[in-house]
């Protein structure tokens, strides 16, 4: 892990004594990102625009980009964090990891 | 103590149920091969409803107000109404989101007719595990009763603390029913209600596990959605195949509409049994966890009440609880998702109602005046 990654992870990471969950919110956005645009794109079958509407979180700090042809979506966050999603017929959406 | 008398009360009021049930209504319209449709002239009461749901405020990236995609209403088996906002077509699925839960119900008890199993049964039975768990029972999970240690959290809270959050995008996503199988107890089971989309995921794999492999991939579409025609539904599964019964159904309106419809019709298609008789009854009974002890989150909103994987306007006397929706007949239940996805039926006025929608400002939706509205338009449909 380098420095940066690091840095990041302390402050997206949360801190204090009730249970937390082993992820940070740059890694949760990149997931919900990639598999969220993929069902809203090819289960939905919505707009390009209107997804990016639709997976709006915050932080908003994840981009995503389609292979419309594979029907697969790869989303990015801060050069650091990737996910992957792919479409499968009737079953949907599913984090590709 | 609480738990031999929970068992007996859920078994008496399926017994009880299953006595009272009549057999399936042969005159009424079935929406086969498509719904019938008797669209309401304009006047007062579409009007009312359609300003009350279809106005928007603001810019769409400030997600402000009530933002409606879809609504159709059923009345005596025909649409009276139906209109898309905000982009949505008829042809466009819309997510769920908990809807699902009501959903993932009705295979449970199309299971329990097929005899693949019993809501008594061990967990462990169909999804074996060490013995920790293996006291929660199939009717504990449809009554989000598990005593798992879940915390049923969402945006407004630190994503980290949310147990939802965690097994939808972060470290349980892999494998979500063993990532909640894996959560500590709280509670024993079925001595306290507690809403939890764990207990729905890990009801998902133990359902597959009593269907068998031959099943595990298609008991969504074998079960219900071919019998009853929803031909646009989309059940998505995590990476390990588990249905992701907690929230993860797409369908058209009209094929939710379709779902709501089987309750209607007390889990009947067609004049043919679909569920067991009894079960839409114990699904829309008072649950015997919520009985025992309701959650503190319950306790401070005074909700509707959860039946079996359904929510509920009975009132609750042993609680002093009235119905949460006071314009509407006590006799109605809700399948209720995140973001305002809702089917309402409400049997004693021959009506479904299916709302999909984007309602991202908490509380701006009020449930209470939606019903109002829709009551006083299937009035003017005529009793």
């Amino acid at each position: 892990m380098n420095a940066r990654k690091a840095l990041l992870l302390l402050a997206l990471a949360g801190c204090g004594d009730e249970k937390a969950y082993d992820n940070n919110d740059a890694e949760l956005a990149v997931r919900q990102k990639a598999k969220e645009t993929c069902s809203c794109l090819f289960v939905m079958e919505l707009s390009e625009a209107q997804c990016t509407a639709w997976t709006k979180v915050t932080p908003n700090v994840a981009k995503a980009t389609i292979d419309w042809e594979a029907k697969r979506v790869q989303a990015t966050a801060l050069g650091l964090w990737a996910a992957r999603a792919r479409f499968d017929g009737r079953a949907g959406c599913v984090i590709d990891d | 103590m609480l738990r031999p008398i929970s068992l007996s009360c859920a078994a008496l009021c399926l017994l009880a149920s299953a006595e009272a049930a009549a057999a399936c209504p042969t005159d009424v319209v079935w929406p086969e091969p498509a719904w019938a449709e008797a669209p309401l002239p304009g006047g007062p009461a579409v009007e009312a409803f359609e300003e009350y749901l279809f106005t928007l405020v603001g810019a769409d990236e400030e997600r402000l107000g009530i933002r409606t995609d879809g609504v159709v209403v059923v009345h005596r088996g025909r649409i009276i109404y139906e209109r898309y906002g905000r982009g949505f077509a008829q042809r466009n699925r819309h997510l769920a989101w908990s809807v699902s839960k009501s959903v993932l119900s009705a295979m449970v008890g199309v299971a329990v007719l097929r005899g693949d199993l019993t809501v008594e049964d061990s967990i462990c039975d169909h999804y074996p595990q060490d013995g920790e768990i293996c006291d929660v029972t199939v009717g504990d999970l449809l009554d989000w009763g598990s005593g798992l240690d879940w915390n049923e959290g969402y945006e407004d809270e630190p994503y980290y603390l949310s147990s939802v959050i965690a097994m939808l995008y972060g470290v349980g996503s892999v494998d979500m029913a063993a990532f909640v199988a894996g959560h500590g107890r709280a509670h024993r089971p079925g001595t306290m209600h507690r809403y939890s989309s764990g207990d729905s995921v890990l009801l998902s794999a133990v359902l597959a596990g009593a269907l068998g492999p031959g099943l595990a991939d298609s008991y969504p579409w074998e079960l219900v959605f071919d019998p009853i025609g929803m031909e646009s539904a989309v059940f998505e599964r995590d990476q390990a195949g588990t249905f992701v019964g907690s929230s993860s159904v797409y369908a058209t309106p009209r094929d939710l509409a379709r779902f709501g419809y089987l309750f209607l019709r007390d889990g009947c298609w067609e004049g043919e049994r679909i569920l067991p008789e009894g079960w839409v009854a114990a699904s829309t009974t008072p649950n015997p966890s919520f009985l025992a002890q309701p959650s503190p989150d319950w306790e401070r909103d005074r909700g509707a009440v959860p039946g079996r994987h359904w929510w509920l306007n009975a009132p609750v006397p042993e609680l002093m609880h009235e119905s949460r929706w006071q314009t509407a007949p006590p006799d109605t239940f809700a399948a209720l998702g995140h973001w305002g996805q809702t089917i309402f039926v409400i049997p004693s006025a021959d009506l479904v109602l299916v709302r999909t929608a984007d309602d991202r400002e908490t509380g701006v939706f009020d449930r209470e005046r939606y019903l109002e509205l829709a009551l006083a338009l299937a009035a003017e449909d005529g009793p």
